[in-house]
């Protein structure tokens, strides 16, 4: 639509100066996907971006914090004194030094966290006990083993919030995280686990509620080192919002989620398969141009680098997500004291 | 995220990937690092050798806390619980209590005092704790916000702790989720439970002056 003006003066142009304009392009040749799953790419696509939360680093931050030892690294009270770091000015713990402990296991760069926990009520009234929790961190540290290789690295900021209540019979939570950074190393991504290896940098956000009402929401992207799926894909970008079929209204789709998912080739190509429209005014429109958005079948629509592939079509089945895929921390994960590491 | 916005971070996304991805280096240091722990926690002697580097904070806060908690009545059943939290901070080690009379006063930016009164907790308690209390802090003096210890209470905060003979310390259920961490060392005289805290971390003072 943008293009349209540009188009009609260049056309104008070149009927006055008659402009030669070159070659026209070469037309984009595809990436061959023979033997490529499709469904099941995009499926595990999902799959790890909503799996990119605060609870990857700040499971592996306990885990640092705990190998601290006496004077490696140095506490602080508050913000660490480091300069030209954006580091928050507020109450909390943070551990900022370039040290090696006498076993050679080396602490390098900062970490700063806020966390805190809540319980009130009681599961056996009826009202039941909720739990509130929130947690934060902002780093740049990376901690390494006497063989160098690197334990836990993270550079960014990731901050998470859980609602959880729960009764007789009954639960229902809300969690949402916040992950943007890069992150690496054998704690958070155990090759011997055989899950992702390598890390990743992300910028995500995940929504996600439990209980009485399963719903999703996620945005945002990721790109692995190392990890791949099938074989060829080292990024994901999502932009969606779904909800389980009892908890939808009505006129709404159960089959397939408002927004897209894509996945990027080592070679740059993003193939994005456009589900229902995210909202009124769709992101789906810009960049594509696809008047007739996908109808309520459980199927995408196919892009690639933008442009719609109308013989191919990928119906991928993401109903895993009601299936147990969405989980959440417990609210004691969301506990951590230093008063016992810093003795006194 | 708007679209427009989401297509531009995808370019970026794309853009950014080439170089350094995967660059996980850091100033590592050398392995053969001469150790020296001090033996002491958290005290900031530098923990490497001549030829290797090992930050030390250029500034240290002291953070201590103490008071008593007086168990009522006397000799038990105990019924109920009062007594207070002293918390004092100071910066690289200068006290306001030296009795150096000729020194310059000393101003802290946290000197706070609450009161503390409690209930038996009926809850399940943490193994081998006795006695346990549900206390509630109100704040008599100083301002909090002064302080840098994100773990104090709040005026009205009510928190719940156990004396843990087996490890001579207070411990508080953290969030009141059956989470029992230690919270301060302390010792029982009769009915008095005296309890104090003391660490010294390192602290900004820099940013605070400005």
């Amino acid at each position: 639509m943008r293009a349209l003006p540009f188009l009609l003066v260049l056309a104008a142009c070149k009927a006055e100066d008659d402009l030669d304009l070159g070659d026209p392009p070469e037309e984009l040749e595809l990436p061959d996907l023979t033997g490529v799953d499709l469904k099941a790419a995009y499926a595990a696509g999902l799959t790890t971006a909503l799996q990119a939360d605060t609870r990857v680093a700040w499971n592996a931050h306990v885990a640092t914090v705990a190998m601290a030892e006496p004077g490696c690294p140095d506490f602080f009270a508050g913000t660490p004194d480091l300069e030209e770091m954006d580091v928050p000015e507020e109450p909390a713990w943070s551990w900022a030094d370039h040290c090696t402990q006498p076993s050679g296991r080396t602490f390098g760069g900062f970490a700063w966290w806020q966390n805190d926990l809540a319980v009130t009520g009681d599961v056996e009234d009826a009202e039941g006990a909720t739990s509130e929790a929130f947690r934060r961190i902002v780093a740049d540290g990376v901690v390494a083993g006497a063989d160098d290789v690197v334990a836990y690295e993270f550079d960014g900021e990731a901050s998470d919030s859980l609602m959880f209540a729960e009764g007789e019979g009954w639960s229902q939570w809300t969690y949402s995280s916040l992950l943007d950074g890069t992150m690496t190393g054998t704690i958070p991504f155990d090759p011997a686990a055989g899950g992702i290896v390598g890390g990743y940098r992300a910028e995500m956000y995940v929504r996600s509620t439990g209980g009485d009402a399963q719903t999703v929401e996620a945005r945002g992207n990721v790109y692995w080192f190392e990890h791949r799926i099938a074989e060829r894909f080292d990024s994901v970008a999502v932009n969606l919002l779904w909800g389980a079929p009892d908890s939808l209204a009505p006129e709404e789709c159960p089959l397939e989620p408002r927004g897209w998912i894509g996945l990027r080739t080592e070679d740059a190509y993003w193939f994005d398969i456009v589900f229902q429209p995210r909202f009124d005014d769709d992101p789906t429109g810009d960049p594509y141009q696809n008047i007739e958005y996908s109808p309520c079948d459980g199927c995408g629509t196919l892009y690639v680098r933008g442009l719609e592939q109308t013989d191919i079509t990928v119906c991928p089945d993401l109903s895993f997500l009601w299936n147990g895929g969405l989980t959440h921390p417990e609210p004691n994960d969301f506990a951590l004291s230093i008063r016992d590491q810093l003795g006194g | 995220m708007r679209p427009v916005n989401l297509v531009l971070s995808i370019a970026l996304f794309i853009g950014c990937k080439s170089d350094g991805d995967a660059d996980t280096s850091a100033d590592l240091l050398p392995d053969d690092t001469p150790p020296e722990d001090t033996g002491e926690p958290w005290e900031f002697v530098d923990t490497g050798g001549a030829d290797t580097l090992d930050d030390v904070p250029l500034d240290t806060l002291t953070l201590r806390e103490w008071g008593t908690l007086t168990l009522t009545p006397a000799g038990g059943p105990y019924t109920g619980l009062s007594g207070e939290l002293f918390v004092q901070e100071y910066e690289n080690g200068v006290r306001p209590d030296t009795g150096d009379t000729d020194a310059e006063p000393v101003i802290l930016g946290c000197d706070v005092a609450y009161g503390v009164a409690g209930v038996p907790f009926t809850g399940t308690p943490c193994d081998g704790c006795s006695p346990t209390f549900r206390v509630e802090f109100s704040l008599a003096s100083g301002d909090r916000s002064g302080c840098h210890d994100p773990e104090l209470p709040d005026d009205e905060d009510q928190w719940t702790l156990a004396w843990r003979a087996a490890t001579e310390d207070l411990a508080k259920d953290w969030g009141d989720a059956g989470l029992w961490q230690h919270w301060s060392p302390g010792q029982v005289t009769g009915d008095v439970v005296t309890f104090e805290w003391q660490v010294t971390v390192g602290v900004s003072l820099e940013e605070e002056d400005e």
